[in-house]
């Protein structure tokens, strides 16, 4: 493989990586208060709003049961609107957050949901605010599901990062596709494929680690 | 300390549920720094009245007044505050996974915002006082239950409260650590003057370290009194059912299995015989079988003390002639022993 191919697919990944991480940060960062509200905000809970509980939910169904590539044509008037384009790798990031922020929210709602009530009762008896029950006992007790489902959405991104080469987005999977498919070299499509390979192996390794670590419901030997 | 006022709490029916009366009109008096249990079975709404003490229900009716405050009638933020100066402890403990024994213990302390140079002398003084200096740093997967629920009590006393909550804090022990953790909240509430009021569904609970008693039952209280008075002469058949699990009070179950409610085709009655206060030493059996010329075999025995006070249990045979004359009933209770009519044997 030629020098040039090499380097092709090292700015491809990087770009990829680009995309991913950013949109994954933005998207943690919504998604993981919506899911914490979503999680807390039932009849007769925390934060109670059955009402707009019932309508996040709605949206949140609604984005995340549109096929990715069709979320991302949709999209573009907001994209143009918030990224200035609706071409390129940065454009990307836009529906590509869209896309990760009400899966994050799921992932967060559930780990949360899987936390011993008992311990909310329990901190209401000690006197805590509702935030305060949030903050220092909610998500520190539901951190390791997180984790994992923060490693899942990240691994989700990887694939959809590979669908934005239809709004002109780099990446690995627009390399594939415009080398690999449309100019017939099947060396830089294996060569995309086993990169991504090994990003997604590297990225569920580093989760599950990371939720070994924050997980003290495992005794250590 | 603590005030119950004609209280009554009814969930509202639901689409899938018709309205449920978990508490009506429960009056309670608990004294400072007395123990006071509260018996009955699940269901009969025990729960429902210590998680009105400290505001996690909401009364229907009727007001609980805490040290003369009003528990209904205060604001979240006041009601906060209030909750600091009641601990509670729970069946399941509920220790967070995700932090030490330590950090458990710091938990009502960080959310009063106390300053953690504050924190760490009182956290570790409260540590020795549960004798877990050692698990200072375990996680609750690494400790044992009993372990687990002294972390429990250590965290319930982190903000100095007046009153302690106990859920069912035992219920899910074994019988020896049962005994040590009632141990160490006796030894709570006599060096801390901390006033305690528990439920539970075990009278030996209630014996061990309760000063009075109220026993519920469909979200009445329907007997209440000192523990001596309701164990040693029990009014109500809800209280009785309890006092059958207490050691001694059993039938023998190859007995029990024989057991017929009446005489007919039988020769000897069984009867239990309840001995309290200074005549429970006196030599009532031989005089019984002396004077009235009767035969009468013990089956069963236990000699028992609350609080210091002895009481003692036989179940005994007579024969169906001196039931029915009700003569031994008469001398039995000349010497103030209790008697209960158990049933009849061939």
């Amino acid at each position: 493989m030629s020098p040039e191919l090499l380097r092709l697919i090292l700015a491809a990944t990087l770009d990829t990586l680009y995309m991913v991480a950013v949109s994954g940060l933005i998207g943690t960062l919504v998604g993981g208060p919506l899911g914490v509200f979503l999680a807390t905000s039932g009849r007769g809970e925390l934060f109670a709003a059955p009402t707009t509980n019932r309508v996040l939910g709605v949206v949140v169904n609604a984005t995340r049961s549109t096929p990715f590539i069709i979320l991302v044509v949709a999209i573009i008037p907001f994209t143009r609107l918030i990224a200035g384009t609706s071409i390129g790798t940065t454009a990307a990031i836009v529906p590509l957050t869209i896309a990760a922020a009400p899966f994050i929210a799921r992932i967060v709602e559930a780990a949360i949901r899987e936390v011993d009530q008992g311990l909310i009762e329990a901190s209401q008896a000690m006197g805590a605010t509702p935030f305060q029950i949030v903050r220092k006992v909610l998500v520190p007790e539901a951190l390791p599901g997180i984790t994992l489902g923060l490693t899942l959405t990240v691994v989700s991104l990887l694939a959809n990062s590979a669908m934005v080469g239809a709004v002109g987005g780099g990446g690995l999977g627009d390399l594939g596709i415009r080398y690999g498919y449309q100019r017939f070299m099947p060396e830089v499509m294996a060569m995309v494929v086993l990169v991504l390979v090994v990003l997604v192996q590297g990225v569920q390794s580093l989760g599950e680690t990371l939720a070994k670590r924050v997980n003290r419901r495992l005794r250590r030997p | 300390m603590i005030r119950v006022e004609s209280l009554s709490r009814i969930y509202p029916a639901t689409a899938k549920s018709v309205a449920v009366t978990a508490l009506k009109d429960v009056d309670i008096a608990v004294r400072r720094g007395e123990i006071y249990g509260v018996i009955g079975r699940s269901g009969a709404g025990k729960s429902t009245l210590l998680r009105a003490v400290n505001g996690l229900e909401r009364p229907t009716s009727g007001r609980v007044l805490v040290d003369g405050v009003d528990i209904g009638a205060l604001t979240d933020s006041d009601l906060r505050a209030e909750r600091r100066k009641i601990g509670m402890i729970f069946q399941h403990f509920n220790l967070l996974s995700s932090r030490t024994a330590y950090d458990n213990v710091a938990l009502p302390l960080e959310f009063a915002g106390v300053d953690r140079a504050v924190i760490r002398p009182r956290v570790e003084a409260l540590l020795d006082l549960v004798g877990l200096s050692d698990k200072r740093d375990r996680y609750p997967v690494e400790l044992s239950g009993g372990q687990k629920q002294r972390v429990g009590i250590a965290r319930a006393l982190a903000t100095e409260p007046k009153v302690l909550l106990s859920d069912e804090a035992t219920s899910a022990l074994d019988p020896e650590t049962t005994r040590s953790i009632l141990a160490l909240l006796a030894e709570i509430n006599r060096t801390l003057g901390v006033t305690i009021m528990l439920i539970t569904h075990e009278m030996a609970v209630v014996k061990d370290v309760a000063t009075r008693v109220g026993v519920m039952e469909d979200g009445l209280l329907i007997e209440e009194g000192d523990v001596y008075d309701v164990v040693t002469r029990p009014r109500t058949d809800t209280a009785r059912s309890f006092l059958g699990t207490l050691a001694g009070r059993e039938i023998p179950p190859g007995l029990a299995a024989r057991l017929r409610p009446s005489p007919e085709g039988t020769t000897t009655a069984l009867i239990r015989l309840g001995f309290t206060g200074s005549r429970s030493t006196e030599p009532v059996i031989s005089r019984l079988s002396r004077e009235l010329g009767l035969d009468v075999a013990v089956l069963q025995g236990q000699v028992d003390e609350i609080g210091g006070r002895p009481f003692g249990t036989l179940i005994v045979s007579l024969p169906n002639a001196a039931l029915a004359d009700g003569s031994a009933e008469r001398f039995l209770a000349h010497y103030d022993v209790a008697t209960e009519r158990l049933g009849h044997v061939a």
